[in-house]
């Protein structure tokens, strides 16, 4: 398969949330528990139902426009039918990235979403087996140069009839490619909207920093704070025995609520 | 006059409906290009020979125009990637007195060792070759000798020398695929820039990497589109593994308007083997050790069999393995066959060789050298007329 699949594995993480409370514990420590919280969220699953398993996205890119990359992400997350959100959310809403043009592709592989820019197209979550025509079509995106993000705080809106929430997330940028970049921000964004931290009409105010200070997001990562947080902790692509807050997204709306 | 269409319904091409088409008053072979680093096997053998007499028997009763410029060749990784390794390994080595086989063994060794070249060295290699025509000495040497072999084997007319500019830039050739939507452009991510393959179902095709490097595809481009006329014909001649570039190539042109054909030529194999020249293993079937073959047949019949065979026992889809006895039967019938006094008082034979050509040009746009090589020189030819023998000798 040409494409890079951005599931992690989450078993590398060090093993063992420690039991104190999070004020007491140190900076790395708070990373893997945020990073386990998650793993666990993800093995729990959505639902009760038995889910199938080894799903995974493709998202083809012909142009990257930040703000609508994060709503298309949202979009097409919400989008999803209920007898597959679970089976991409417990596989780590696996996602490869393609270069491609979403057009050209969609008389042969229709999309589920799609960017009013029509620069994005989201396909799955399907098997692999599935996706591979696709992928073969196609090139696995590569996209070293930094993330380019525009100045200032930027908010963009998820599809449907305004609610008036606002969702803030913030996510690095510093040191991040633009490849890493969509990873990060799609596993983010994605995981949210699933669980229903983010909802239609919501508004996505996203705070783009070098790199997010554990030490100012104490409170948020606070374990107990889980059900209205969603993290992106991962290795650091040069340090793979560090782990860095990539981002971080907190809602009004508590997980499963709408 | 009436058109098909209400002309509502047109004017977003600028093709004219197809009732009204311009007739095509040239044809423009374009054989896929080769880079000056080994010596010709006998695939280029069949693709030079089925060349030149394409050209050479269409040109008989249409308007040709052949395109080779070595500077497509030149400006390519493929070439530069290798002579810059030599200016590594060897800076001091004299290449004007050096053999075909010996260079072609260091470009057999540079593809075994795999070295993987600084992109930004090979930089300042690609702006020569692509703004002075700059060639290595060791691809000067590999053309001289080629030239050399060619000659002899009466292939002169392909312009071997011809090294000019590019008929368009690079720059103007992204703006001009961009401007039709053509191109899935990651410049600026730091990425490649993929031909968009996908819309006519073929696979994304990179054509320039991440590294700034643009593959053998865009000199290609940059030469033949800006040739497109609504009078022309473009053929494509390129090896049978290259069907899916051609197939792409054949649809960006048209997309500019041209009319374009293909032939998609099968390699020869080498003892049984089919392989790239960059593997090497063409030993004893290179064409300098062709022409230097011991034989008693003069030049005319090595011309002539050399053609009986590449293009008259071989097929355009052939997978026969290179066969030198096969080749030298072919030779020492041409011999026999040029030393009979062509029997032509009438001319009959003449106008029939005429007739023959023009019914093989509107089959296929242009004069196919198997159908006319095995339909005048088969088995029970006759000895070749004047113009027979201008074509093959």
């Amino acid at each position: 398969m040409s494409g890079t699949l951005s599931g992690e594995s989450p078993e590398k993480l060090s093993e063992g949330l420690p039991g104190e409370l999070s004020e007491e514990l140190p900076e790395a420590a708070l990373l893997t528990a945020a990073a386990l919280v998650r793993r666990n969220a993800v093995r729990d699953g959505l639902g009760d139902a038995a889910a199938p398993w080894g799903l995974g996205v493709a998202v083809v890119v012909a142009d990257l426009d930040v703000a609508a990359f994060l709503a298309g992400a949202a979009d097409f997350a919400l989008a999803i039918p209920a007898d597959v959100r679970d089976g991409w959310y417990r596989s780590y809403t696996r996602t490869v990235f393609l270069a491609g043009t979403p057009a050209s592709v969609a008389a042969r592989h229709p999309h589920r979403h799609v960017t009013t820019d029509t620069r994005l197209s989201w396909h799955g979550p399907a098997r692999r087996g599935a996706l591979l025509p696709l992928s073969r079509l196609l090139r696995a995106f590569h996209g070293p140069a930094p993330i380019d993000v525009p100045p200032g705080p930027l908010t963009t809106a998820v599809s449907g009839t305004p609610s008036g929430r606002t969702v803030d997330a913030a996510i690095a940028i510093g040191g991040v490619s633009t490849h890493e970049y969509l990873i990060h921000a799609h596993h983010l964004i994605a995981e949210a909207a699933l669980r229903g931290l983010i909802g239609p009409g919501d508004t996505i105010r996203v705070d783009h920093r070098q790199t997010l200070d554990v030490a100012e997001f104490r409170d948020v990562l606070d374990p107990a704070r889980a059900d209205r947080v969603q993290t992106r902790v991962t290795h650091r692509g040069t340090d793979p025995g560090r782990l860095r807050l990539y981002g971080l997204l907190t809602s009004a709306r508590p997980e499963g609520g709408h | 006059m009436t058109l098909d269409h209400p002309p509502l319904l047109t004017p977003h091409t600028h093709k004219r409906p197809q009732n009204f088409p311009e007739p095509v008053t040239e044809l423009v072979v374009a054989p896929v290009t080769i880079t000056p680093t080994k010596p010709l096997t006998p695939t280029h053998i069949k693709g030079l020979l089925w060349t030149d007499l394409l050209v050479k028997a269409s040109a008989r009763v249409t308007g040709v125009r052949l395109v080779w410029n070595d500077r497509m060749a030149t400006l390519t990784t493929q070439s530069t990637a290798f002579w810059h390794y030599l200016d590594l390994t060897e800076p001091c080595t004299d290449w004007s007195g050096e053999s075909g086989t010996r260079i072609g063994e260091r470009y057999v060794r540079f593809h075994a060792e795999r070295r993987k070249p600084d992109p930004r060295a090979l930089d300042d290699y690609l702006t020569r070759a692509d703004d002075h025509g700059w060639v290595h000495p060791a691809g000067r040497r590999m053309l001289d000798l080629w030239r050399a072999d060619l000659e002899v084997l009466g292939v002169d007319g392909l312009g071997l020398a011809e090294n000019r500019p590019l008929a368009g830039t690079a720059g103007a050739m992204i703006e001009a695929l961009a401007e039709r939507g053509l191109l899935v452009d990651h410049r600026r991510f730091g990425g490649p820039v993929h031909l968009d393959g996908p819309r006519w179902g073929m696979p994304l095709r990179q054509l320039i990497g991440g590294d700034g490097h643009a593959n053998y595809l865009m000199p290609i481009l940059r030469e033949l589109v800006p040739m497109v006329h609504s009078d022309r014909l473009f053929l494509l001649v390129h090896d049978e593994e290259l069907t899916a570039d051609y197939l792409l190539l054949e649809r960006v042109l048209s997309e500019f308007g041209a009319k374009v054909t293909r032939l998609a030529l099968s390699r020869v194999p080498v003892n049984g083997t089919v392989r790239s020249s960059r593997y090497g293993g063409w030993d004893g079937a290179t064409l300098a050790d062709l022409s230097a073959a011991p034989g008693t047949a003069g030049r005319a019949a090595y011309r002539l069999g050399m053609r009986m065979y590449f293009a008259g026992t071989l097929h355009r889809r052939s997978a026969q393995s290179f066969r030198m006895p096969l080749l030298r039967r072919c030779v020492g019938r041409a011999a026999r066959l040029l030393d009979r006094a062509p029997v032509d008082r009438d001319e009959t034979a003449g106008q029939q060789l005429m007739r023959t050509l023009s019914r093989l040009q509107a089959q296929l746009g242009y004069v196919d050298p198997y159908r006319l090589t095995t339909s005048s020189l088969g088995r029970r030819s006759t000895p070749p007329t004047p113009l027979l023998r201008a074509l093959y000798t």
